[in-house]
């Protein structure tokens, strides 16, 4: 009888713990948060956007069908910072926000130059925001204004741009850690990926949303970042494959040369690079970077052709020249410009000298901007594709 | 009441490996930046050595508990004196993790759950292994989780390797000197010196002879598996960012994307940390109950579980925040802990007992 009683009110305890759930929070009462975007507000505070799924909007497979609807919806606020803002803006979202599948941060050009050294601390002090997050600064433009520009191809405007710099062989969602690592290093200057407002076609007046000529994000290269992670500039897209072709991040690219009256170009697909620094006799530092690339010839309009090994090699002599011209001068770009160290030369002096590199860093902008910088390429052809020459030259244009 | 080596091999790894891998990473990275593997490395050897001359001590008299045996070595008086040093630590340490459990899981699960909430389940949980198993409830209940542990550790260490860079751990040395190194090795090694408890476990081994190779192999899987969540961390995050983490290893599992699917993996690392701060728990909680029944010679060492589960409750209801619970393992955990608990003491006893029984086996032939 006793054992009974104990085990009746042991079930009942057992109940109250497992109902008794403070914390349930059911799908439908949470707003899915795909991007913030950060902007200057007008009392010089911080305007916050986000990017929200509108869950009935969004279909998988199969469905309805019907004409699609827009999956997201876009909501901001002001405030003096990034929590103070989510509060004024959840009078306005009946649902609370979730930030566990954020992927895309945005800041505006103004903001990002005024400075973003006391505005990101609550993207890292939650605990259900992962480091995994693309971020970009929007080129002469709003941020909030960014976040409305749907892609036709996609649910919303953030992860559109997540995934066009992920094609484009950039640094994809680790681009925040990196700008956190940079951030706390002292042989590296931060730089973050840009991305302006653009037309579908380019060079035409661009159509409302659902026009054939929608107004699109479109990747603009990088900024470049001081110590104190205030925005000094941008680097195009040419510029920043070359930032990321030394930093090591990049993933695939295409160079093109022209080759007597017609040109050539290779897709590289093996990527790599190397920094050697140096010290002359009076302790000046140089770095030389040697690149290394590999990949697949992918058009060929020279009438060269290719099965024949001095012509491949007549090739690779040109793709490296030109890769050494266009790296070095977008190194010489940056060291006269901004003087800011984003290649992440200093980090290479403190892993291969680490003693030296303890003077070296307290001038270290200064030294960057001074130092002799020499690049080598070496390029190599590991595939020629489905033909020799091109089809559209006769025997006698064919160059063997 | 018995246990088997594999048991006390499971039961020590669990032990050890979840505490290590949640707390100790960020204090260790904050010193020897990204020389943190010879941190953990020297820590590793040092602690086998610690735990080996522990489970040495024990053998010396293995029918008696670490309460009976220093009494006999050291006599009455001393003895009383080392095993209320022991209670002490033992007492507290209940109410430290009882406390960071709390704080933890209100962080990342349940921020509107009171703390009183989870004091309570866990403290019923504990009180239920220990009135019905007791020590071989919890060697049983080690033998199932420390599988679980050890594989679901592999798989976030292969979901992890696609964003390691290796220059993360360059320079070698020479940011950091052996000064730094040395103070970053003592955060795990006073978590790998409280396996010295084995001095109260072998009595209740079915073969004591096999004590010191199950507890140095199991510290040995523990001090491995923390050692490559470690390198892990650094390998992703790099130094810098880890040292000013409070939980890097955490982070460390939500940065897991693979193929944009096998994502937010985070709940395994928290089911692994949960499984092994239940082992840690209720491993301290028994030893604290039996301790001071036999200490206080009673009958029926079950009786104190009542009265301790109140004390603990009451202990980490009133331990200070969490500010103060860091100082408890910056400071008496490692300045008064691991030198006069993990290495003075057993030493001693090691020392002392060997020479006894030695003058007494001379004694005994003449």
């Amino acid at each position: 009888m006793k054992k009974i009683l104990v085990n009746y009110i042991g079930i009942w305890i057992i109940i109250l713990f497992l109902s008794g759930c403070w914390d349930r929070k059911e799908l439908n009462d949470r707003a899915i948060w795909l991007a913030t975007g950060y902007d200057v507000a007008e009392n010089g505070g911080v305007e916050i956007s986000g990017q929200i799924v509108i869950p009935a909007n969004v279909q998988t497979q199969g469905g309805v069908g019907g004409a699609a609807q827009q999956g997201y919806f876009t909501i901001s606020a002001t405030g003096r910072n990034v929590q103070d803002a989510l509060q004024n803006m959840h009078v306005k979202l009946p649902r609370e926000a979730f930030f566990g599948q954020r992927r895309v941060i945005l800041f505006s050009e103004e903001f990002a130059r005024r400075g973003l050294k006391k505005e990101l601390d609550s993207n890292q002090r939650g605990a259900e925001i992962s480091f995994r997050a693309d971020v970009f600064v929007v080129k002469g433009g709003t941020a909030k204004k960014a976040l409305t520009q749907a892609n036709p191809l996609e649910k919303s405007p953030a992860i559109s741009a997540l995934k066009e710099h992920r094609q484009s062989g950039g640094r994809g969602d680790t681009a925040y850690l990196k700008f956190l690592i940079a951030a706390n290093r002292e042989g590296i200057r931060p730089s973050i990926p840009a991305i302006e407002i653009a037309n579908s076609i380019e060079g035409l007046k661009s159509g409302k949303e659902n026009s054939p000529n929608p107004k699109v994000l479109r990747l603009a290269g990088v900024s470049v970042f001081n110590q104190n992670l205030k925005m000094l500039g941008f680097l195009n897209n040419e510029e920043n494959r070359d930032l990321l072709w030394v930093l090591g991040l990049l993933k695939r690219m295409t160079i093109s040369v022209t080759q007597g009256n017609g040109n050539a170009s290779i897709q590289l697909t093996k990527i790599n690079c190397n920094v050697e620094p140096s010290f002359s006799s009076n302790n000046r530092v140089s770095f030389t970077v040697k690149l290394k690339g590999e990949g697949a010839l992918a058009e060929n309009n020279s009438g060269l052709d290719m099965e024949y090994t001095n012509n491949l090699e007549l090739l690779e002599k040109k793709f490296e020249i030109e890769v050494q011209k266009q790296v070095q001068r977008t190194i010489s770009k940056v060291q006269k410009e901004y003087g800011m160290d984003i290649f992440g030369f200093g980090e290479v002096l403190h892993r291969n000298h680490p003693t030296k590199w303890k003077s070296l860093k307290k001038n270290w902008d200064q030294t960057f901007a001074k130092a002799d910088i020499s690049v080598k390429a070496a390029i190599k052809i590991k595939r020629i594709g489905m033909e020799g020459p091109s089809l559209l030259f006769k025997e006698s244009e064919v160059k063997k | 009441m018995k246990l088997s080596g594999l048991q006390i091999f499971w039961l020590i790894f669990t032990f050890e490996t979840g505490n290590m891998i949640l707390l100790t990473i960020g204090p260790v990275m904050e010193e020897a930046k990204q020389d943190i593997w010879i941190a953990y490395l020297i820590a590793t050897i040092l602690g086998v050595l610690i735990v080996y001359m522990a489970a040495k001590t024990a053998l010396l008299h293995p029918k008696h508990t670490l309460v009976q045996l220093s009494k006999l070595i050291l006599g009455k008086w001393l003895g009383t004196i080392v095993v209320l040093i022991y209670l002490v630590q033992w007492y507290s340490v209940v109410g430290n993790i009882l406390r960071e459990f709390a704080d933890f899981s209100i962080t990342i699960l349940l921020p509107l759950t009171p703390a009183w909430a989870f004091f309570s389940t866990i403290l019923l949980l504990l009180i239920y292994v220990t009135f019905i198993g007791g020590i071989e409830g919890i060697g049983r209940c080690s033998e199932v989780f420390g599988p679980i542990i050890i594989l679901s550790e592999i798989i976030l260490i292969i979901l992890s390797t696609k964003d390691f860079e290796v220059i993360n751990l360059m320079p070698i040395f020479a940011d950091t000197g052996f000064h730094q190194i040395w103070k970053g090795a003592l955060t795990p090694l006073a978590f790998f010196g409280e396996s010295v408890i084995i001095l109260m476990l072998v009595p209740f081994m079915a073969e004591p002879q096999k004590a010191v190779k199950s507890v140095v192999w199991g510290i040995a899987l523990s001090a491995v598996t923390v050692l490559i969540v470690a390198l892990c961390v650094v390998l992703t995050f790099g130094p810098e960012i880890s040292g000013k983490l409070r939980h890097p290893s955490f982070d460390l599992v939500s940065y897991i994307s693979v193929m944009n699917f096998i994502q937010n993996l985070e709940i395994v690392a928290v089911l692994v940390w949960i499984l092994s701060v239940f082992i840690k728990l209720s491993l301290y909680f028994f030893l604290s109950c039996y301790g001071t029944a036999q200490l206080f010679k009673m009958k029926d060492w079950r009786k104190m579980i009542w009265i301790a589960a109140i004390f603990f409750f009451a202990l980490a209801i009133f331990f200070p925040g969490q500010f103060y619970s860091f100082g408890y393992m910056k400071t008496y955990w490692i300045h008064y802990a691991l030198p006069i608990n993990m290495v003075g003491i057993p030493l001693l006893l090691w020392v002392v007992g060997s020479i006894r029984r030695r003058f007494k086996k001379v004694s005994g032939t003449i």
